[in-house]
Formats: structure tokens, sequence, C-alpha cells
């Protein structure tokens, strides 16, 4: 009977925001429900609707612990509890209908959003896959889903205008707790443009320059300056006369210019060696 | 309905195809006693134009094994019954006992029968008890029979859509057949787990597999083309184009060049179709004539990202969306969007050497000069482009195209195709089949039957065993 005090204990923290509080209680939480066989569904434990009900407690616990775990900033245990929601999400008996705005689709856009943060793209088309094809979901009416994954093709498409919109505004949010994410994409998108805008220009005004990466006017160029050079680790940008020059990576093109002769010899004693193995 | 097809049966018909049945009977046994699997190859050979007859004749099979097999057999009952005839006590005659090869193929005939029959559900209840039959065996002249068992057994549970039940049977199928170096069967069942995996869209699993195990390297072409088919996928949905490239062109070369293995061509093509032009290459008009029908939609799409018509390319997205999801290949085909920009950028460039980035927002349909600048600096960026923005003045302005020759590209390029002259024929000279010491003085004998049976076995060999291919 403990699993159900300390489940309506975990409910009422998680009311209240008590995040970091959460987490504690979850541990003893987690040992019950193995304890009572609820930590995976199988066939055994899903045949009749009363351990059906059960689970699904089980599966909102682990929402919980997912959501409570990404607002404590704790990320690896928030993949931990996506890995452990996976089984409850794809069993057929606990989501017979198709699932739109609920919380499992706010948790996987989650953390499509947290792999397109940490500039994992390639796992998050591995999660697309899966989404797009299953029955369960539908992107196009799902404001949830369909947040990620527009947010990832004006990324690639360099739309950062519509981005930036986006975020910017909080009220376009579809819930909270993506606004957890609205400082390191921010981050992530001004270091994406300025990897563009180096490649770009030769030179560029500081003014013209900061509207571009959405760092206010007002901001002084000093600052401005520091940003550039120790949170998006940019090297090579020199700052002059109200101006910054990129140093760009022209001398690799340059070098190319002119063959490099050791290479050569050594390709083609290699193709002397090949030939006299085959004579 | 197949009483009725039983009963429409010429009697000469079902002779012969006894006969031609009890033929290969002879064939398993010469390859168990030599243990030269190539006989086995070619009892394959005939096994398409086997089926096609068997389908509509079981009677002939209850046949062959109310003859060939004991009273006292385990096997007999519910091999006759699932055949469709019961079992009459005949005289007692004595019969041996069936040997091991003859016994799985006489399986396999049954599996074939059933699914043809489209009789789903006894067929996998039958399958349960050739899983079992299989655990029995263990010798290395089953090998290539037991790979097509594990095929038909798969593909049975495709077609009842169950593809989950049978993941832990085949895992250990596969490593059972790793220990004792059955590399056909190993090959066989690491094509079949990815394709179940895939199936079910479940790439992470399927990419942990890939790394896990390791492909055999002389497994049958037919399953190397279709493991490399399945990499080539798992590679494009992780956005690792160029290894995906490679992988589908080794998997149409690889492919049998027959009628046979068409509806696998064709996926094959699609799919390096997508690649290319992912990585931002446009594919030749020839590939597309040679098949028009069925690559209708992709030749559209191409037709699209080629102009970089974005209008195009979403009228073309949205009238084939069934045709591409049919092919599984709609998510990998709505990541083409930004390529369509990107060409369209990349024309403008080539065409223009100085144009003010408004004119960019009209020809691309942008909404804002702003947005033209980032989605030109992100073109830049990429690659697709060499050109540079200025600013102030509001226009792009593309750099001189250097000389070609004047720099290390053509040297590369050559080396990249020396490489592959020189390892194609070291790859050739390594598949070479040299005859046996032994085997050389029998030739050298003119041992005339010998030679045309060795000739026999190499052209089943290239003509492979392409029944089973699929899209």
């Amino acid at each position: 009977m403990s699993l159900q005090k300390l489940t309506a204990e975990l409910y009422q923290l998680y009311d209240q925001e008590e995040y970091e509080k959460c987490q504690k209680i979850l541990t003893p939480i987690k040992l019950e429900l193995i304890k009572h066989n609820l930590l995976l569904p199988t066939v055994a434990n899903s045949d009749s609707k009363d351990k059906i009900n059960d689970l699904k407690i089980a599966e909102r616990i682990l929402e919980i612990g997912a959501l409570s775990s990404l607002l404590s900033n704790n990320y690896r245990g928030f993949e931990n509890y996506v890995a452990q929601l996976r089984p409850f999400y794809s069993n057929k008996q606990i989501h017979a209908k198709p699932e739109k705005n609920t919380d499992q689709t706010k948790i996987i856009s989650l953390y499509l959003l947290y792999l397109l943060s940490q500039g994992l793209v390639s796992k998050f088309h591995v999660e697309l896959e899966l989404i797009y094809n299953s029955k369960q979901y539908n992107v196009e009416q799902d404001q949830y889903l369909l947040f990620p994954v527009n947010l990832e093709k004006h990324l690639m498409e360099g739309n950062y205008i519509k981005i930036w919109k986006v975020l910017k505004n909080d009220t376009n949010l579809p819930c909270k707790e993506y606004g957890h994410f609205l400082d390191t994409l921010v981050n992530a998108l001004r270091f994406e443009i300025a990897k563009s805008l180096e490649q770009t220009y030769e030179t560029i005004p500081i003014s013209n320059c900061k509207g571009l990466l959405y760092f206010p006017q007002e901001q002084s160029d000093a600052t401005f300056e520091s940003i550039i050079k120790d949170d998006l680790k940019m090297t090579g940008w020199t700052f002059k006369d109200g101006s910054i020059t990129f140093k760009n990576d022209d001398d690799s093109h340059k070098g190319n210019v002119n063959p490099n002769s050791i290479n050569l010899i050594s390709n083609v004693l290699s193709y002397a060696e090949r030939i006299e193995s085959i004579v | 309905m197949v009483e009725v097809e039983m009963n429409g049966t010429t009697p000469s018909v079902r002779d012969e195809l006894i006969t031609e049945i009890e033929l290969s009977f002879g064939l398993l046994h010469k390859a168990a006693a030599n243990f030269d699997n190539r006989y086995i190859s070619r009892v394959f050979r005939d096994l398409g134009p086997l089926r096609r007859k068997l389908a509509k004749n079981g009677d002939a099979l209850a046949t062959v094994i109310d003859r060939l097999y004991p009273h006292n057999s385990a096997s007999r009952a519910y091999l006759l019954e699932v055949t469709g005839k019961t079992d009459e006590s005949m005289d007692e005659e004595t019969k041996s006992a069936v040997k091991p090869e003859v016994d799985l193929y006489i399986h396999l005939l049954v599996q074939v029968y059933l699914l043809d029959n489209n009789r789903l559900e006894e067929l996998n209840k039958f399958n349960d008890k050739v899983i079992y039959l299989l655990g029995s065996y263990n010798r290395r002249s089953l090998d290539f029979i037991q790979a097509k068992i594990w095929f038909y057994i798969s593909r049975t549970k495709e077609l009842i859509d169950d593809l989950h039940s049978i993941r832990p049977a085949l895992l250990s199928a596969l490593r059972s057949a790793t220990l004792r170096h059955d590399t056909e069967t190993a090959a066989s069942t690491i094509t079949l787990l990815l394709r179940n995996y895939l199936l079910c869209h479940e790439v992470n699993q399927a990419m942990n597999l890939v790394e896990k195990t390791e492909f055999p390297e002389n497994a049958g072409s037919s399953l190397v083309a279709r493991y490399y088919y399945y990499l080539a996928r798992i590679n494009a949905i992780q956005l690792d184009y160029s290894s995906a490239n490679e992988y589908v062109i080794a998997a149409t070369r690889k492919a049998p060049q027959t009628q046979l293995a068409v509806g696998f061509l064709q996926a094959a093509t699609k799919l390096s179709i997508i690649i290319e032009l992912l990585m931002g290459d446009i594919p030749e008009l020839q590939l597309f004539r040679k098949q028009s029908d069925s690559l209708e939609p992709y030749f559209m799409l191409t037709k699209a990202v080629r102009l970089g018509d974005l209008k195009l390319f979403e009228e073309v997205l949205k009238k084939y969306e069934q045709a591409f999801k049919k092919d599984d290949n709609f998510t990998l085909v709505s990541r083409l969007r930004q390529n369509v920009i990107k060409t369209g950028i990349r024309i403008i460039s080539l065409s223009y050497s100085k144009i003010s980035l408004k004119d960019i927002c009209i020809k691309l349909l942008l909404d804002s000069e702003e947005l033209a600048e980032y989605i030109v600096a992100k073109a830049i960026r990429d690659g697709v482009i060499e050109a540079s923005i200025n600013h102030e003045h509001g226009y792009m302005k593309s750099k001189e195209l250097l000389d070609v020759y004047s720099t290390k590209l053509p040297q590369d390029d050559f080396d990249q195709r020396i490489k592959f002259c020189l390892s194609l024929h070291n790859d050739s000279v390594k598949s070479m089949r040299y005859p046996s010491a032994d085997n050389r003085s029998d030739i050298n004998k003119h041992n005339l039957a010998a030679k045309e049976d060795e000739m026999d076995l190499l052209k089943a060999i290239e003509e492979g065993d392409l029944d089973d291919f699929m899209d």
C-alpha cells in the first residue's frame, strides 16, 4: 500500500512544482514498481483490465519522472525516463486510440527538442522515422509534435527569422516545458548564424552583425565582442573601426591549387606496386 | 478451392511433378555425400518453376511424402495433414529413415505450397514444427536449405502482420549459425532481422544489429545485395548520405540482373534516386527511361528539384504522397525541400555574377530580404555556392570560378578510379573458383560427365536463386 501513498505524494509534489523533491521520491517508487512487476508492460501483466489500469498509473509516474527531471535540468535522467516510457507507448493495449495533443506526444516532442538542442540531428531523424510511420501519431495535426519538426525544417533551410519569431514569443510555445530549451536553442541558433556569417562576408559593420545575430543594438561593442569570442567560440573575428573582418579559411582553398607532390608520389608508387603484383 | 484444383489436374502432370521432385532428391543425396553445397544451389535453381507447378498440385506433394516417409516417422502425419491427404494405412513395406537434407527439402516445399495457396494460418502453425526440426539437425550440407526455410518462416510472419514474435527465434538461429560458421544461414537471418526491424521502423535496433554482427563475407550475392540495401536505408535515415549512396550502388550492382529480381532493383533504384537528390546531385535521365511507369513519382520529384521550383515540389509531394508512403520513402522525400531551395540559389549564382538580395527574394518567392540573406549565407556555408554577400549594399556576388584543372581535384578523382579498378581486379581474383587437387585429375581424364555436371553447377550459381526477391 505504500506505493499508493508514495504516488499520491508524488502527484502532490509535482503539482506544487517541487521538482527536486519529486526526483528524490521517485527512486523508492520505482523500486515498488519493480516489486509489483509494473515497470515494464509485458504480455503477462497486461491481460486484464485492472492490470492495464495499474500500468497506466505506472506510466503516469514515469511521465512525471521525465518532466520533473527535465525541469530540474537533469538531462540524463530525462533521457532514461524516455527510454523507460518507450515500451509503454508502443504497447497497443495501453494506447489503443491515436494520440493527439496528449502528454505522450508532449514528452516525445520534448525529447525531439532535446535532441535538436544537443545537435544530435541523426538521432532526431531516426525518431522522426518512427513517429511518421506510426499510426498512433499524426504529426500534421499535433501541436506538440509539429513544433520540433518545423523547427528542424526551418533550421535546415536557413529560415532563421521564423525560428527567432517563435522563440522570442513565449505565447507561441505549446506548453511551458518548452521554455526550458529556449536558452539552449537561442544559443544554438546564434552559433549557426555566426558560422554562416563567417563564411559569407569579408567584412561587416558591428551594428549590422548585432542585428543579424539578434543581439540588442544598445549592447556595447565590448560585451558583444566578448560574447562572440567566449560563448560562441568564434575565432578569426577581428573587431576594428566599428566593423568586423573575418579571417576565412581561404588558405585551404589556395593550398589546393598547388598539388601536393608528396601525395602524388605516394599514390603513383602504390599503383606501381599493385601493377607489379598483377603482372 | 484447393479441392477443386486438385481434382482438375490430369494425372500426367502429377506424375511428372512427382518424378521431378524425386529427381531432386538424388542431387540432395549427392550434396550430402560429397559435402558440396553447389548441388543444392542447383536444386534451388529449379525451385522457381517447380513452385508454380506445385501451387496447383498439392496432391503430388502428398504422394511424394506418402512414398517417402516410413510410418513410424513423426513428421509423416502432420505433413500429410497439411497437404490435404489422410494417412491411409498401406501395406507395411519397410522404408529407410529419411535423410535430413531430403526431410528439410520436403518441409520447404510444403511451406512454399501453403504460402502460394495463401493458407497463412496453417503455415504459421506448420512453421513452429519446422523451427523445432531445424534445431534437431546440425549438418553443414543443410545450410542452404536452412537459410531458405528461415526466409519463408519470416515471410509468413510478415504476411500475418506479427513481426515481433519471430525475433527471438531469428536471433537464436543467427547465434547458432554464427557458432557453426554457417555463413548462408547467418547471412540470411541477418537480412531477415534487418528487414523485420525496418518494417517496424526501428532504425535504432537495426543499427545496433549491424554494429554488433559481422556479415559473412562469402555469402550468396543475392543476400549481400539485400544486406547492402538495408544498410543504405539505415544510413540514409541517419543523414549519412555518402555512405548510403555507396551501399545502394553496391546493392544494385550485386543484385542478380534477371527478370525475377526486378522488384528489388526497382526498390533499390528508388532509394538511390532519393539519396542522390539529397546529396545535391541529379540522377541521369536514362535511369528513368528504363522503367518509366513505376518511377514516375520519382521522375517528377527530380524535375522539381532540378528546376529549384518550390511550388512544383509541394505539388508533387502532395500528389504522390501515397506512393512515397507505400515505398517507405516519404520522410526521406520530405527532407528534399531544402535541396530545392538550394538548387534555386545555385542556379541564380551560376547565372548572375552579382545580384541584389531583393531580386533573389522575388525569384525564390521568399518573404523578406533578410530571410534571403540568411538562406544565401547558409547555402554558402554548406558549400552549395561560392559567393559572398555585401551587407551594406545588399547584393550577392559570385566568386570567379576556379579553373578545376589547376587544383588537386582531377588527381583525386583519378586516384579514386584507379583504386576502384585495382580493388575490382583483386576481388575477381579472390572470388575465382579453383578445383581442388584431386578434382583436377578427374577433369584431366576428360571425364565428360563430371565436366558437364560442373558446368551445370556453375550455371546454377551464376543465375543464383532469385525466386524470393521482392520489393
